[in-house]
């Protein structure tokens, strides 16, 4: 009933975990496969390895999270060790991020040497410089060349992951797509905003500000998706807030075809991906629904 | 989760390198449990408890960050995210022993606290002796304390390990608590499963957010500030490589 596919990935059901929570081991991930997820996604993946910002790296602001990690990880060497020999019913998502379309290119073929099931291009993290929105990635211009020089390096599923909170999300999706983009996912963490500790009167995290994610995000997810529904043909992971199996009804009702979970996690733990799994189900018996695709993109009609 | 601040009511200089933080407020916290200690400006990093009431903790001085903390003045702000994590487990365990390598032995004291009404025994295992000053409050909490050091200064000579054989030999427990250094727990939780003596475990873990989101703690499939940071039996020697 939940079998999804998303050009040629092929997943037991449309949920994915997203980039950058807890995906930094393999073990870890195949016990999220455990727990229900259909595709999990590495933490993004840089060429050398980078240690992040200083802590507080993330904070709860009561509507969602707010996070600044900084992109801290391994490296592409480290990385293709840690995740090599992938083999779990799950498929595996290895997250990329370049400061040039060059950058790209290279992590993108690197990826080639282990068993990934798909590959996906970050163009939207609001926080790190040199990377994302902080270095202009999230133009028409930059989409199309970095997806182009992605695309010239692998075989695999391309996916490109764009910004919430850049005007045209639209026609970023259909620039992916012209350059060859499989997937679109909508999206990455919105802002970047800021909280203020009122005791300490200073902001809480280490790189004072940080993308926001969790419920508060979902609307904004959901209008993002709406939008980019009407303009690509390449399937959408809808990714923004979505904490239960409603939310995820309803960011597909807004046309997309996998489901992205991250700040769930920190509310409900790794169990929330059988708990959304089983929520789906029994909402589609309750409509006389045989599958999701029945009901991709109906707010549209 | 959201931030608390509290003012510093004492600071006690336990030896050059090790402070205590005596705050001007309580937490609830289980022993066993953590808390991300946020320095603005500077970093945030996980302390374990060493009392709930008054919130107390002990710092060592070992680089940047806790000699940042160092400068802390009494009046000053403190501001922390806790607690956090899994605990030990308290049971109906009769007799238990703790082990605590350094710095570790704090978290246990707390244990010590809150596992009242329980015959305990304590190892304190240490570089020298400067580095023992929890000893003289687990006794008054009526423990009965053994101390270790690698180079004889106070106590027996030796890893805190050779003083759990030691005990081992005229003392039946029905758990052992550990928190120190990995290595040392690896041979503590080693040498209980020999014995078929249940353990603890707190392991130490690289935590940047320790509420479970960023995975830099993860050892094998866990997630060490939320699963843990105690681990108990099969799943501690699993982590532990016993
Ligand atoms: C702590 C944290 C770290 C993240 N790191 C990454 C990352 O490395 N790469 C990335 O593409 N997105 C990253 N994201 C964004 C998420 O993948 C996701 O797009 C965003 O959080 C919105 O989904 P959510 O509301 O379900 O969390 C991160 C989000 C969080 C909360
Ligand atoms: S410290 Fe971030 S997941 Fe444990």
């Amino acid at each position: 009933m939940l079998k999804t596919k998303l050009m040629e990935l092929e997943l037991e059901n449309p949920l994915i975990l997203a980039s950058g929570i807890l995906g930094t081991s393999k073990k870890l991930l195949e016990r999220i496969g455990d727990a229900g997820a259909g595709a999990l996604t590495t933490k993004s993946i840089s060429i050398e390895p980078r240690e992040g910002h200083n802590s507080p790296i993330i904070t709860d602001f009561g509507a969602g999270l707010i996070n600044a990690v900084g992109y801290a990880n391994p490296g592409i060497d480290g990385a293709l060790e840690e995740f090599k020999d992938w083999n779990h019913k799950s498929k595996l998502i290895f997250s990329i991020v370049g400061k040039t379309a060059e950058e790209f290119g290279e992590l993108a073929k690197r990826s080639n040497e282990i068993n990934v099931d798909a590959v996906e291009v970050v163009l939207s993290c609001p926080h790190t410089p040199g990377y994302g929105l902080m270095a202009g990635q999230g133009t028409l211009e930059h989409t199309y060349e970095i997806t182009k020089a992605v695309r010239k390096k692998t075989k695999k599923p391309l996916i490109i992951k764009l910004s919430p909170s850049v005007p045209g999300v639209g026609e970023l999706a259909k620039e992916a797509e012209r350059a060859g983009a499989d997937i679109i996912n909508m999206g990455n963490s919105g802002g970047p905003g800021m909280s203020i500790d009122i005791e300490r009167r200073k902001p809480v995290l280490g790189f004072r500000f940080g993308g926001i994610s969790g419920p508060g995000l979902k609307p904004l997810a959901i209008r993002c998706v709406y939008d980019v529904y009407e303009a690509v043909k390449i399937p959408i992971i809808g990714t923004g807030g979505i904490s239960n199996y409603k939310d995820a009804i309803e960011i597909v009702m807004a046309g997309a075809t996998g489901i992205g979970i991250g700040t769930a996690v920190y509310y409900g733990g790794t169990e929330v991906f059988g708990e959304i799994n089983k929520g789906m189900e029994k909402w589609l018996e309750e409509h006389g629904c045989s599958s999701l695709k029945e009901i991709k993109g109906v707010a549209h009609e | 989760m959201n931030r608390q601040t509290f003012r510093v009511k004492k600071v006690i200089e336990e030896s050059q390198e090790v402070k205590t933080f005596v705050l001007d407020g309580s937490i609830e916290a289980d022993a066993g449990q953590f808390f991300m200690l946020w320095v603005p400006g500077v970093n945030e990093k996980p302390f374990c408890f060493a009392d709930n009431d008054p919130f107390t903790f002990t710092v060592c001085n070992v680089g940047p960050f806790s000699s940042k903390v160092h400068e802390l003045k009494e009046g000053e702000l403190v501001t922390v995210l806790g607690p956090l994590g899994k605990g030990y487990g308290i049971g109906n365990e009769e007799r238990i022993l703790l082990v605590g390598g350094g710095y570790g032995t704090v978290s246990l004291y707390l244990l010590a606290k809150q596992a009242k009404g329980k015959k305990i025994d304590v190892i304190i295992g240490a570089k020298s002796k400067e580095d023992v000053s929890y000893k003289k409050r687990f006794e008054e909490l009526g423990c009965r304390v053994f101390v270790t050091t690698d180079d004889g200064s106070e106590g027996v000579k030796g890893y805190a390990v050779d003083g759990m054989k030691e005990l081992l030999r005229e003392n039946k427990y029905d758990k052992v608590y550990t928190c120190g250094p990995m290595i040392m727990m690896k041979t503590i939780c080693g040498l209980a499963k020999e014995k078929g003596i249940q353990f603890e475990a707190s392991l130490e873990a690289n935590m940047k957010c320790g509420i479970g989101i960023c995975g830099s703690c993860a050892i094998k499939d866990k997630i060490v500030c939320k699963d843990g940071p105690v681990f108990a039996n099969e799943e501690a020697a699993y982590l532990l490589d016993i």
